[in-house]
């Protein structure tokens, strides 16, 4: 007769974690519904996981390519630079891109397409992102406490090797955190990163600058120095991160890539948090929005008006989603740029403005420059076809 | 350089715009607004901003 052991066998703490071989649970061994809810540790940071928005770029409201620096392709991220010529782009990954496999399908991309000369003192350029303070305080984070840890992590790619720095700063008390990671040269590495709290940083609960991070491909000697990299100290604007060993400004068709960034509660990189387009635009628009674009289409509608007078258009436009602050507005002016129709006709003019009484859910649009209609008459208001380069868009961001 | 601009209807000045080229960024009086913030500091760096038409 064959006896089995039963569980019932078993003394209580009678099999410990020591007794149990690697791998000698697989998951074949576990029965289906076996683990449950209550039995994942509190520390397991479940659902919605991202603090940051468009961390794949795969949202690009004001243009795919641009040779200016500030907010100019993926939403949400910004290039900051002295020194060299350069061309940020929103870079299709393809199937040799190692992100590529992990879903992710853009980059943000920094392309020095001129060193022009070299600098080493002044050059400096960062690709940044600002979460907002109310974002961090209640990301459940509990930032003053050493043992509270957030994660940083991003794929990266550079075609200059060498020690690169990510640098955080918290504005409310001006605290700052480095730390550094090493690329060889035109190789995607997935760089991941934990920060401990410190009872110094301060988040308020309001929609202004919380943590902004600084992706840094080089610092010129007057921001650097010798530096105390991965612990929070106050933010010293001579000795903003450790010396660069290389500059990857100075070396012309020179590229620098991030995509996959994540920052999450806890002491964890987990995979990243794939969001649909649809969902990734709505919180983007919080802090910019395009109402039309004559690159995209030349005639695009912009909303419904009335004529306040014969010269005097006024339009009121409900924001699809309610934006960090009242938003500037912005457009381009010129000869017959837009167009408003009403009782039959269209009255050609040549601007739009920002009314006065806007708020960041609806703004107002007025138009008085060679204006000319019936009062009162109701109007729908669009680009006038005429110039790709009229546009009409609202800007919120950090 | 920036310009404050008048609102034709309430004939007040809440907007202050940047001007580039034929681009105009129009920049309400708002504390929290990034492009304010930026406006005041250049302000305080000494400059002085063009009166409304």
């Amino acid at each position: 007769m064959t006896t089995k052991l039963r569980a019932a066998s078993f003394q209580d703490n009678a099999v410990t974690t020591a007794k149990i071989a690697a791998d000698a649970i697989t998951n074949a061994k576990i029965a289906d519904d076996a683990v449950q809810t209550e039995n994942v540790a509190s520390t397991v940071n479940l659902g919605r996981r991202n603090i940051m928005i468009n961390g794949d770029m795969q949202v690009a409201q004001r243009g795919t390519s641009s040779t200016s620096t500030g907010f100019v392709t993926c939403d949400r991220f910004k290039t900051n630079k002295s020194g060299p010529d350069i061309t940020t782009t929103q870079h299709a990954l393809s199937t040799s891109d190692t992100p590529y496999s992990s879903g992710l399908r853009n980059s943000y991309q920094i392309h020095i397409t001129d060193p022009q000369t070299p600098n080493a003192a002044v050059d400096y350029a960062e690709i940044a992102y600002t979460v907002e303070s109310q974002d961090m305080a209640q990301s459940g984070w509990d930032y003053t406490s050493a043992s509270s840890k957030i994660t940083l992590s991003f794929w990266v790619l550079s075609t200059v090797a060498g020690t690169y720095t990510v640098l955080l700063r918290n504005s409310d008390p001006n605290y700052a955190y480095t730390f550094n990671y090493t690329v060889s040269a035109d190789t995607w590495k997935k760089v991941t990163h934990t920060i401990s709290g410190n009872s110094n940083l301060v988040f308020n609960t309001d929609n202004g600058s919380g943590l902004a991070m600084f992706f840094t491909l080089y610092y010129g000697t007057n921001y650097t120095g010798t530096a105390t990299n991965e612990t929070w100290a106050a933010f010293d604007s001579n000795v903003q991160v450790g010396d660069y060993a290389q500059n990857i400004l100075a070396t012309d068709e020179a590229k620098f890539e991030i995509t996959g960034v994540q920052l999450e509660v806890g002491s964890e990189a987990t995979s990243f948090e794939h969001r649909s387009f649809g969902e990734e635009l709505n919180l983007c628009r919080r802090y910019f929005t395009v109402l039309a674009d004559g690159s995209e289409k030349i005639n695009a509608s912009i909303c419904p008006g009335a004529y306040y007078t014969a010269n005097i258009l006024f339009h009121s436009v409900v924001l699809p989603v309610e934006m960090r602050t009242a938003p500037s507005m912005i457009t381009t002016n010129g000869t017959n740029y837009y167009q408003s129709f009403s009782n039959g006709s269209g009255d050609h003019h040549d601007a739009i403005a920002l009314g006065s009484a806007g708020t960041n859910r609806v703004v107002e649009i007025v138009a008085e420059t060679n204006v000319a209609a019936t009062a009162g008459h109701a109007t729908f208001t669009r680009l006038g076809g005429t110039n790709a380069s009229a546009k009409c868009m609202l800007d919120a961001e950090l | 350089m920036y310009k404050l601009y008048k609102d034709p209807i309430t004939n007040t000045v809440n907007v202050v715009m940047k001007i580039n080229g034929n681009e105009r960024t129009y920049i309400p009086f708002d504390e929290n607004n990034s492009d304010y913030q930026e406006y005041l500091k250049w302000v305080a760096e000494g400059n002085t901003v063009e009166e409304a038409d």
